[in-house]
């Protein structure tokens, strides 16, 4: 049986450098859903003044339907530790919310297949795979930017790789601090608009 | 429920600046480790447990030192995974929408 792509769950660094480089668009090309768990929104709606935040934030806006921001455990336990440490760290937190959604998807739909978008550093050098639920596989920004270039999609990976890291040089200069609460309730508010009953409106 | 051991260990990890020396890191220290990011001789994760909290703060050091983001080469680990997610998204692409 031919396997088909029925999902992308992304990582919270993928969504920054494609966000940073005005790339967003390329999660959306393959036609398939995009979940962002809602420890990897966090992560990246922290520091919403920070470069690249702010197009992620308003891209998953614009794209609600396609793109959903998903409730995990990881995050409401994240949620429980800052309320006794205000300044603990998220590290790792992301790729456990990643998985935790993938999970929960796969057991949900036996024909999913899915792809969990990663860092490329990492996904070479460390063996997580086998850790990823059954008829899910991974993927890196670098791959699927190739892939886009490979279709004609894209004109160039190195373009949009350039771009946000060009735009990255300008990021301290833009670095406003923000509370996180600010950023904390902004995603409630994402959390609770998917949470409306559909068709309503 | 989160047990008490759990948020002490947290806590212990959150305390730290450096896993491995215990101090903050310098800007020299910053720039090596861009570089040997860049380089693909360290990764993302490790660059995180040695003090950077934000892929941002990554992107702007590379930014910073005319680099940029590194693209995975088809080794390591996971190729066969890759490969797989790769052939996915192809088919996805050339799907009538």
């Amino acid at each position: 049986m031919t396997q088909r792509l029925g999902l992308i769950v992304t990582d919270a660094s993928p969504l920054i450098t494609l966000g940073a480089a005005h790339a967003l668009a390329c999660l959306i090309m393959p036609g398939v859903p995009v979940f962002v768990p809602d420890m990897v929104y966090a992560e990246v709606a922290r520091d919403m003044t920070k470069l690249g935040a702010a197009e992620v934030v308003d891209w998953i806006r614009m794209h609600l339907g396609q793109v959903e921001i998903v409730p995990t455990e990881v995050y409401a336990e994240y949620e429980a530790l800052l309320a006794i440490n205000p300044n603990i760290r998220s590290k790792g937190r992301g790729e456990q919310a990643a998985l935790e959604v993938l999970a929960y998807a796969v057991a949900a739909d036996a024909d999913l297949h899915a792809v969990l978008l990663f860092e490329d550093s990492d996904i070479r050098g460390r063996e997580f795979v086998r850790v990823l639920p059954e008829r899910v596989t991974a993927l890196s920004t670098g791959d699927l930017l190739h892939e886009l270039e490979a279709a004609g999609r894209i004109q160039s990976s190195d373009q949009i790789l350039d771009e946000a890291a060009a735009r990255g040089r300008n990021v301290e200069k833009q670095r406003q601090a923000i509370g996180g609460e600010s950023a904390r309730a902004m995603l409630r508010e994402q959390l609770l608009r998917l949470d409306e009953p559909k068709g309503g409106r | 429920m989160i047990s008490a051991n759990r948020v002490v260990a947290y806590q212990k990890a959150e305390n730290s600046e450096s896993f491995e020396t215990g101090l903050p890191m310098t800007e020299s220290d910053k720039d090596t480790m861009i570089r040997q990011y860049a380089a693909g001789e360290i990764t993302w994760r490790t660059m995180r447990e040695r003090g950077f909290d934000s892929y941002l703060d990554v992107l702007a050091g590379l930014g910073e030192l005319g680099l940029r983001p590194p693209v995975a080469p088809m080794d390591g680990p996971n190729v066969a995974a890759r490969r797989r997610a790769r052939a996915l998204i192809r088919e996805a692409l050339k799907a009538p929408k």
